[in-house]
């Protein structure tokens, strides 16, 4: 390592990934409730033998706006995504990191500057970065009420920065955007796992939830899906930064 | 109320079939882009705004879309008329004065003749 | 009427898909893979599932088509 200092930084995070690894480890092949990898134990601890067994003639089972239900999110998709099926989406954040660091693997760099295009492209730049981040913002705010969620809001507010890209305005650096990504990502990771401290097993949806249909309602999936859509979209931001020159050299800090 | 959505959406339809017709029947690039846009533009704000009068409660929405429409296509068509005139710089150069009328030519081609 | 509707696009998809492989120009091959992200996000609309037709417009129309074009220019500079 270059100095102690580092060398102390590498220490700590490397402890700090044992942690989470050993929690995600122990979520793979535990034996209580809850959605798990090895699904090979007694009948009675699947989903489906779960969901068979409800019953829906009680006249406590309707799905109105404004009443109460399991999962008060309104857009079944979302609760699908994000509460019942969070294992599978902190896989696929995984597989989407791993595709934008081969990404920059391949791609040689290029000594060509960003440079200022069309005059009429220059000026119009800023009303439709605006526009464009009101649009993802909304969505992934919504994300349990209307169609949308974090990933296409994530996508969307990549694109306000392609649009700057080619008009020769850089917004934000390099190094600021992989420091989003990897707070983000982290942070999902973490709160996932503080639910077995909170509520007893993990992936756990353990903030109360309101009535369908409300703003504040659904307990967790605002909160994740608002870490999901900035991770995505700095996560797309970075590609289009490799192609031009202005990446600093990194230091093996 | 209906009968004045209908008579939009009818007209909206009507030009962006026209827009399409245009593009196909053009020979180059540079006046199929003058079609596509122009046309169209005014066939989805027509559109958009026949769609209001049936359901009134989305005219904030339906306005905001408009406004990006009407910001962005101009500027869409401007980019991609611009990268195509300097792909194919020979294609595109005049051969002879588009504007000058035949009676002027035929009276220098006189002058010219008369001087030797 | 809606299945007629939902057929002719899926004749239009498979139709533009033969010709992004017969193309000579690979940059008109990029342009036309965009028109089948286009019609496949249609058809998710008819299938009723609006979350997968927004991510499949943003992300296959906008994002993929813009890739696509910085590589190619990338890769054809050298040559």
């Amino acid at each position: 390592m270059k100095n102690d200092k580092s060398l102390l930084l590498n220490i700590l995070a490397i402890a700090f990934l044992a942690v989470l690894a050993y929690f995600i480890y122990s979520v793979a092949t535990s034996n209580d409730i809850g959605i798990k990898v090895t699904d090979n134990n007694v009948v009675e601890n699947r989903v489906a033998y779960r969901y068979l067994n409800k019953n829906v003639l009680d006249e406590n089972s309707k799905y109105e706006w404004g009443g109460k239900a399991e999962d008060s999110a309104a857009n079944v998709v979302t609760s699908i995504v994000a509460d019942y099926r969070l294992f599978d989406t902190s896989l696929e954040v995984i597989v989407l990191f791993i595709t934008v660091m081969g990404f920059g693997l391949v791609i040689p760099k290029e000594n060509i500057k960003i440079k200022e295009s069309t005059e009429l492209l220059y000026h119009w730049t800023p009303l439709l970065m605006t526009y464009m981040l009101l649009v993802g913002g909304y969505m992934f705010i919504n994300g349990h009420i209307s169609p949308g969620g974090g990933f296409p809001a994530g996508a969307i507010m990549s694109t306000a920065i392609l649009v700057g890209v080619l008009a020769g305005k850089q917004t934000v650096s390099h190094t600021t955007l992989k420091k989003i990504e990897a707070i983000a990502g982290t942070l999902i990771f973490s709160i996932a796992t503080l639910g077995f401290f909170l509520k007893g097993s993990f992936f756990i949806n353990f903030l109360e939830g309101g009535n369908v249909g409300d703003l504040f309602s659904a307990g967790l999936i605002p909160i994740l899906y608002t870490l999901v859509a900035f991770k995505v979209a700095a996560e797309l931001s970075g590609i289009y930064f490799e192609f031009y020159e202005g990446g600093e050299e990194h230091d093996n800090v | 109320m209906e009968i004045i959505g209908y008579i939009f959406l009818t007209i909206g339809a009507i030009f962006l079939f026209l827009g399409g017709l245009g593009i196909f029947r053009m020979p180059d690039v540079l006046n199929q882009s003058q079609a596509g846009t122009k046309a169209s533009t005014l066939g989805i704000v027509s559109f958009l705004i026949g769609i209001m009068f049936f359901y009134p409660a989305w005219t904030f929405k339906l306005l905001i879309i408009v406004v990006f429409f009407l910001a962005t296509a101009p500027i869409s068509s401007h980019k991609i008329t611009r990268s195509a005139l300097i792909r194919n710089k020979e294609k595109f150069v005049l051969s002879e004065n588009a504007y000058a009328s035949r009676d002027d030519v035929v009276e220098e081609e006189n002058e010219d003749e008369e001087e030797k | 009427m809606m299945l007629l509707l939902a057929t002719f696009l899926s004749f239009v998809m498979i139709a533009t898909a033969i010709w992004v492989i017969l193309t000579p120009s690979l940059l008109k091959a990029i342009i036309i893979f965009a028109i089948v992200s286009l019609v496949a996000s249609v058809s998710f609309i008819f299938m009723q599932a609006p979350d997968v037709a927004i991510t499949e417009a943003s992300i296959g129309a906008g994002i993929t088509t813009a890739i696509f074009i910085l590589s190619y220019k990338r890769v054809s500079e050298k040559n």
